[in-house]
Formats: structure tokens, sequence, C-alpha cells
């Protein structure tokens, strides 16, 4: 009976989510960089450009779009897709270490696949030839380039 | 008796795990369950690290790739893709493929990348197209070919935006890939990783590019992952504007040009026939709408070359 009793507690324990009553409220950056705009649209002003693994504060979230804080204050909106309340990154020095109890997640935000195993890959494999995927990240379009061919096709801008 | 009520415990934990894991992640839980567990006696102390350990094992996955490692996987899928195809040097087609596809982007549920989603025009007459992870896109001359109008090409590009959206390539890794290299890396944590644990690594890396490259270039993705990105890509084009109906044209021109057994998206993807028929009940019944000059004429000048 007893040990029945223990099992029920057993199960409420696994039960209990833990952290899920209260949102997270601290986000990090998940894009390389991306700016921070004065209202929720890709079209609205750039106040400033936030980086990898910069933490922000969440204040509102609407329609895909997030409202947050950077540390110096400035306060901006981001696409959510460029936000995780996971940690992707920690930032050098030892004070964000220790603060991190789970070593798990130092681990696998500090290394894990990166351009020191690409290059590791790339001896191996003397095949592989990584300067068209160089060249790929500067094809970035400019916003703005976006919206003129949009509108320029008759399409939602 | 005692040996019943283990079993319930154990059973009680497995049932628990999978729902709860949606809730927070499953190891914190299970380590919980196992401490208590072993402390009422329920489970032995053997038994306790072992449901820790295998929880460890089960929890790597796909999800557990930050967007920096996605990008690392990406570019290397990319690079093995370039070593069987040869690019198509056309600086024009590829501004406009660009400007095309990074405009269809923005109106996916996922328009934000690490840097950003990329298009390249690859030389062969083989009717295909892949996305790597991270949103590296290549589409062959072959594929271009087919497409009669800008909608059309925004249908084939909006269906490999969608695939880098859900991370079907990612998924396509074997978990024992992710396990090993987490285990490396959790291993590790305290201090700089080695040689050794570099050479391990690196192993796990290449392991997991081909697990990837081989699902983009022979295998094919599951049929419902093929039908995700059509979902994906018909909610892009409405986004956008375009025609979704374009994306069930481009279809039934391939249908049509498509040899069965050939080396391509024949190879990769389920009949197109079969694909339109899963998604007749999303799709608009209007023919198709009135067509911009400016778009047609901005689509023949990109394509005048090929």
């Amino acid at each position: 009976m007893l040990r029945r009793l223990m099992l029920w507690m057993l199960l409420m324990v696994a039960l209990t989510p833990p952290g899920l009553a209260a949102a997270p409220t601290s986000m990090q950056v998940q894009v390389q960089q991306t700016p921070m705009r004065e209202s929720p649209s890709f079209l609205g002003r750039v106040v400033t450009t936030v980086s990898y693994g910069d933490s922000l504060q969440l204040i509102q979230a609407t329609r895909g779009w997030m409202q947050v804080r950077a540390t110096d204050g400035t306060i901006g909106w981001l696409h959510e897709s460029a936000l995780t309340p996971k940690k992707v990154t920690l930032k050098s020095g030892a004070e964000s270490v220790q603060t991190t109890a789970d070593t798990r997640e130092v681990a696998l935000a500090g290394k894990g696949f990166s351009e020191t195993v690409e290059k590791q890959y790339q001896a191996e494999n003397q095949a592989i030839d990584f300067t068209w995927l160089d060249r790929m990240d500067t094809f970035a379009v400019p916003e703005q380039a976006k919206i003129d061919f949009l509108k320029q096709g008759g399409l939602q801008p | 008796m005692i040996r019943g009520l283990r079993w319930v415990g154990w059973g009680i934990a497995l049932m628990v795990c999978p729902l709860v894991m949606l809730l927070s992640g499953c190891t914190t839980v299970v380590e919980g369950v196992a401490e208590v567990g072993k402390a009422t006696g329920v489970v032995t102390e053997q038994q306790a690290t072992s449901m820790v350990r295998t929880a460890r094992a089960i929890d790597k996955s796909f999800e557990d790739i930050t967007p920096e490692q996605e990008y690392y996987l990406g570019r290397a899928v990319g690079a093995t893709i370039l070593t069987r195809y040869s690019v198509y040097r056309d600086e024009q087609l590829t501004r406009y493929v660009n400007l095309l596809g990074q405009s269809l982007a923005l109106f996916s549920d996922k328009p934000l990348t690490y840097k950003g989603y990329s298009f390249l025009v690859l030389d062969s007459d083989e009717i295909n197209a892949f996305a790597a992870p991270g949103g590296y896109i290549f589409v062959t001359r072959g594929m271009l070919g087919l497409c009669r109008s800008e909608d059309e090409l925004a249908a084939v590009l909006a269906h490999e935006i969608g695939h880098v959206q859900m991370a079907h390539a990612l998924k396509a890794i074997r978990t024992s890939r992710l396990t090993s290299a987490f285990t490396i890396l959790g291993a590790e944590a305290a201090r700089t990783f080695g040689g050794s644990d570099l050479a391990e690594l690196t192993d796990a890396f290449e392991g997991s590019i081909s697990d990837m490259s081989q699902t983009l270039m022979n295998s094919g993705y599951a049929r419902s992952q093929e039908k995700e990105a059509d979902l994906a890509a018909i909610q892009i084009l409405k986004r956008a504007g375009y025609d979704p109906n374009a994306l069930v044209r481009m279809l039934q021109t391939m249908g049509h040009d498509l040899k069965p057994g050939g080396p391509d998206f024949a190879k990769t993807h389920p009949p197109p026939e079969a694909r339109i028929a899963g998604l007749r009940s999303v799709l608009p019944e209007h023919g198709p709408q009135p067509v911009p000059a400016a778009r047609k004429a901005r689509f023949a000048q990109a394509m005048n070359g090929l």
C-alpha cells in the first residue's frame, strides 16, 4: 500500500512540468546577425543590429514578431525565427560559464560542428570544396530590393 | 509483488516520459523520477542509473543541433552536392533566382536562418532541386527549363524553402551520430577537446553529412515530408500573392516529363499525380489570376540564356 502511494507521488513529481508556469523572458539570438526594428515588420526602421548568442529580454510577442530589450536598453522588434529560448552560445568569460549550471548546455552551445570540425573534414576529404558555399553566403539580397521586387511583380510587399 | 511493482514503476516512467518530454525535456524529469524511485526502493540504483543513461541517449536529436551547427552541416551537404554537379554560371539568372527565393522566404514560417537563404543553379539537364540545412538551395538548369512562369519557379523554390523550414535534412541524420557527437561534447565540457575527440567529432560530422546527402540525392525524403513541403509551399505562395495552383501545374509538367526510374526527381520524390491528389483540398478553385506584365517580362529576361 505504502509502495503504491509512493508510486503515485512519483507520478505526480513526473507530471509537474518544471518551468512551465512562467514563460521564458530571456531569449537568445539564433542567427548570425540581424537588424532590430522599430516596428514588427521587415520594413521597420532599424534601431540596432544584434548578433548570434546575444541575450535579450522579451517584452511582448505578436503575430510572429517579438518586442525585446537589449542589454544596453535598446528596445525593438525581431522576427520570432531569429530568437530561441535555448542557449545557443556562451559569451566569453568565466562568469557566464560558471553561472550556467547545466554542463550539457555548455557543451552543446560552445562547441560541436564548427569551423574547426569543417577544416578537419575538408583535410580528410580532398574533393570537398567550400568556395561556392562561401560565395553563396554573399548572395544576401538587401531587404529593400526584396520589397521592390515584390511590388514590381504585383505581389504582397 | 515487489518485482511486479518495479515493473509498474518502469511502466509509469516510460509512459510519463513522452508526455513530459513535450513539456520540458525528458532528461531532468527522468533523473528526478529515477532519484525518487531509488529513494523509495521502487527501482534499484542500477536501474536508476540505466534510466538516466537511456534518457540521455534518447534525448539527443536534431533539435539539439544549434543553428550555428546547422549552418556548418548545411555547408558540407552543399559542398557534397557540388562534388556531383557543377555550377551554372549565369550571374543574371543567379541574381534573379536569389531575389525571387529570398523574397519568398520572407513569407515562410522561418524567414531567418543563421546566414539566410541562398540559391544556386546547377548545370545539369536533370530535373532536380535540393535543400541543404540552413537554407542552401540548389536547383538544376533542367528544372528551371520546365518552369513556364515566375509563379511556377516560385512554387519550386517555395517547396525547397519548406524542407529547410521543417529541418527535414537534419531529421535524416541517424540518431546514433548525434548521440556519439554529443557524448563526446558532454564528456569534454569542462576542458577543451583534444585531437582524438576532434577526430571522433569529425567522424560524427562526416556520418551526418553522408546520411543527409544520401537522402537528398539518392533515397529521397518520406512521402509525408514531401507533403509537408508541398503544403508549406502553398502557404508561402498564398501569403506572397503568387498563384498556389502553380505548384500543381509544375507537378503536372513534371509528371509528363519525368521518366519513371530516372536518375533525378523521379527517384527521390513520390509520383507527381499522387502529390497533386494530396493537395486538392487546400487549393483555391479559381483558375490562374491575371499576371502583371512586369512579372512576365522579368521572368522571360532572366530565363533568356537558358
